[in-house]
């Protein structure tokens, strides 16, 4: 090689190495050579432009042919946290969350929906431990600058050591970390669901007193107020061997499924059989610290649950099985073959 | 011919590009230079050049817009910065048995399945009907490849979709309502440690049934 | 003619690679450019028409299925993006005569442009164009016999490597190194003129 591209390599992992850095942004400390911190520290990094930044931005998920956009509006206050999520297709919903709060509101069919959401890493809190180790799953590699959404960004690799998982490219926002564009890939590197700002302004002006009135503007609506249970695997009787490698239980639960969405005929629903619309289901998730895998089971019903060939709706996959007296069904962003792993690993305990 | 001082890594790379312009090239080597576009510069200078040399022999007045071409370039990709990425569809492949109006002809030169990629007449056509074992999902259409339970299923998307009738036949897929509950209920957990915008804030977003506008 | 290249670049794009679609840029930017400057004659509108084109494109992808070759159905959205420019301007008051070519509704490529200077046919630009054109013809002239004929059975006859083979009596390695070598050939002349233009930089 000649002198000038010699120089070139040379340059390129200087950048490489300096930019490992620069991800976790000036007020943070660089680990040296410790790969799933440094990963913790890219994600922290991202976890807090989203929650101490004020930004409004229009956010489109592609998958397969399909597209939907979102306006988002989000609000940092001092300690508090306030956005709102309007679709921009389909039916008309708007999503508000003050800091633990969510409110769903369909203004087409005047339903509305409040649930509590305990959010990991909250506002000013650090990552809890053992996420850190949650991302070993993971290893690190940068991209080149691109330019998203009017905005300069880094890009990274986030490329799964094994394959239980599918790589993820990220877009940050060069100078605060925020994420500008999130995509899926499968093994081959096709890009199976992305998400990215089409628009976006940064630490726009925005005042939260209008959004916390929209929100509780609820006069005429019918409100559901979901209770979502916590519970462990065991006490309901069931036993998760082996788990998935690198997944840990986020939570448990026992919950209503979305009541807001009514079975039609169409699933085989009737007046006279199968369980009521509010009905609770056992959901278990695990989360290797990047995505998550949903478990859940519930008893089998013949007229509703026949199928057990998988589905995939963009980044997505919902596998479903019966054993026995039960209906297990996985939901993740995570090749087949790993939901087929958890289904297998769930096993009823003799009583 | 070829510069003599050119080392043989980059006069091969030349050679690759020079294959695929003539569509002589395997999915894996487009693949190759593809990745390489955005960070070499001879790749991208060599694709202008020989496509300027074969513009120019069609027809001399092809040669008066070279000179802003790069500037050109840049110009697309700064407005291809403010587009969501566009996917299409994943091509479907249903076994010949199926009955059905379902015809896939597009065959993918992927997946490691060698040789060079000629051209296929390129039809396929989005099965409808659950006969072909088909379910609608919020504007997309679900289709099944009969088989095992490890069969892939992948979405074809329909620009304009009605609901169809469900049936009892125990080999139908999910009904879109069914799958719709499930991502529902997973989104509401924030696992991809709230990146994005807003943890959750998806559910209930792109899985929607179809609405009654 | 380039069919199957188009086909993988297009299949690549529409799963989501970019830089695949940067590749098609490349290669049509200056037929597009030629062809919205024959509807519309302003310096500055035919570049930005043209990129227009290609963002469109870029969001129907998912649509196109391969019915027509890539080019057939680019070139359609050329001239959609054009005409609808066209009347976007005849509805503003705001903009010049000049601007607006004359009213004949023709998109036969083959037209020659009209004799008003267009945004490339100043002095300058029309002696770096002759240039550029006569630098590929003496390069081509200078070819050696086989390489020639390889390169000009590609480029200008349109017959595919396997077609090449046959008219030329030579395995297609044979053909695939020909035409690298000819276009390499030229492309060493070529690359000075194409170096110190401005904005030149890839």
């Amino acid at each position: 090689m000649n002198a000038p591209s010699v120089a070139r390599h040379r340059i390129r992992w200087k950048a490489t190495v300096a930019l490992a850095g620069a991800l976790v942004g000036p007020a943070s400390v660089v680990w040296a050579g410790n790969p799933s911190q440094e990963i913790a520290a890219v994600v922290k990094r991202i976890q807090d432009a989203a929650q101490r930044r004020s930004f409004v931005g229009t956010y489109v998920v592609s998958h397969g042919g399909h597209m939907t956009s979102s306006r988002i509006t989000h609000v940092c206050d001092g300690r508090d946290q306030i956005e709102r999520i309007e679709a921009l297709d389909g039916q008309m919903r708007q999503v508000y969350r003050h800091n633990d709060t969510v409110h769903v509101l369909w203004p087409g069919t005047r339903t509305a929906l409040i649930e509590q959401r305990e959010l990991v890493g909250r506002f000013p809190a650090p990552l809890q431990p053992g996420d850190g180790a949650r991302l070993e799953q993971y290893e690190l590699q940068a991209g080149s600058d691109e330019r998203i959404a009017g905005h300069d960004a880094q890009v990274v690799l986030f490329k799964p050591r094994d394959t239980w998982r599918y790589p993820r490219r990220l877009w940050l926002e060069r100078r605060t970390g925020l994420l500008l564009r999130s995509d899926l890939l499968n093994e081959r590197g096709d890009v199976l669901e992305s998400a990215s700002f089409s628009e976006l302004q940064i630490n726009a002006r925005l005042s939260a007193q209008p959004l916390l009135q929209e929100m509780n503007r609820l006069d005429g609506y019918k409100v559901s107020k979901p209770v979502y249970r916590p519970t462990s695997l065991d006490s309901e009787g069931w036993t998760m061997h082996p788990p998935v490698a690198g997944f840990e239980t986020l939570q448990v639960v026992r919950r209503p499924m979305a009541p807001w969405i009514a079975r039609t005929a169409a699933a085989g629903a009737s007046e006279a059989a199968g369980p009521a619309d509010n009905a609770t289901v056992l959901q278990a998730v695990y989360s290797d610290g990047l995505t998550h895998v949903s478990v859940f089971i519930e008893p089998f019903v013949a007229t509703l649950h026949k199928r057990e060939m998988p589905a995939t709706v963009g980044s997505t996959s919902a596998l479903s099985h019966r054993q026995g007296d039960w209906w297990i069904t996985a939901v993740g962003a995570v090749p087949v073959a790993a939901l087929q792993q958890f289904i297998g690993g769930l096993e009823r305990r003799k009583p | 011919m070829t510069e003599p001082d050119l080392p043989e890594d980059r006069t091969r790379a030349r050679e690759q590009l020079s294959s695929l312009m003539d569509g002589d090239a395997d999915a894996e080597s487009v693949a190759q230079v593809c990745r390489q576009w955005c960070q070499d510069a001879d790749t991208r200078a060599q694709w202008h050049a020989y496509h300027l040399i074969g513009d120019v022999l069609r027809s001399d007045d092809l040669s008066q817009r070279s000179a802003g071409d790069a500037a050109f370039l840049r110009g697309v990709r700064e407005r291809l910065a403010h587009e969501p990425i566009v996917l299409a569809p994943a091509p479907v492949q249903v076994p010949a048995d199926v009955a059905g109006d379902t015809v896939l002809v597009e065959q993918r030169a992927q997946a490691g399945g060698g040789g060079r990629s000629r051209f296929h007449p390129r039809r396929w056509v989005a099965p409808v009907g659950m006969a072909a074992g088909v379910a609608l999902v919020a504007g997309a259409v679900l289709v099944t490849r009969p088989g095992n339970g490890l069969a892939d299923l992948t979405m074809a998307s329909v620009t304009r979709v009605e609901q169809t009738q469900g049936s009892t036949d125990p080999k139908a897929p999910m009904a879109d309502t069914e799958l719709v509950r499930y991502l529902d209920a997973h989104q509401q957990f924030p696992g991809t440690l709230a990146l994005g915008p807003a943890p959750g804030f998806l559910r209930s977003a792109t899985y929607e049934p179809t609405p009654s506008r | 003619m380039s069919d199957d290249a188009d086909q993988l670049l297009v299949e690549r794009t529409r799963r989501g690679d970019m830089q695949a679609f940067e590749m098609l840029v490349v290669k049509y930017q200056r037929r597009i450019e030629r062809l919205i400057g024959r509807f519309v004659r302003d310096v500055d509108l035919v570049p930005d028409l043209a990129q227009e084109t290609f963002i469109r494109a870029y969001r129907a992808i998912p649509q196109f299925r391969g019915e027509s070759a890539f080019y057939t159905w680019l070139y359609r959205i050329a001239v959609n993006t054009a005409k609808k420019a066209l009347s976007d301007m005849k509805r503003d008051p705001v903009l010049t005569e000049s601007a607006l070519a004359s009213s004949s509704d023709e998109d036969d490529e083959t037209n020659r442009p009209r004799h008003e200077l267009s945004h490339d046919e100043t002095p300058e630009a029309l002696m770096a164009s002759r240039e550029i054109a006569g630098t590929v013809n003496s390069a081509i002239e200078a070819l050696p016999e086989d390489l020639r004929q390889a390169i000009l059975l590609r480029e200008v006859e349109g017959l595919s490597y396997e077609e090449i083979a046959l008219a030329m009596a030579c395995p297609i390695g044979t053909v695939r190194s020909r035409i690298f070598r000819a276009r390499e050939a030229i492309a060493v002349k070529l690359r000075p003129l194409l170096d110190t233009k401005q904005g030149q930089r890839w």
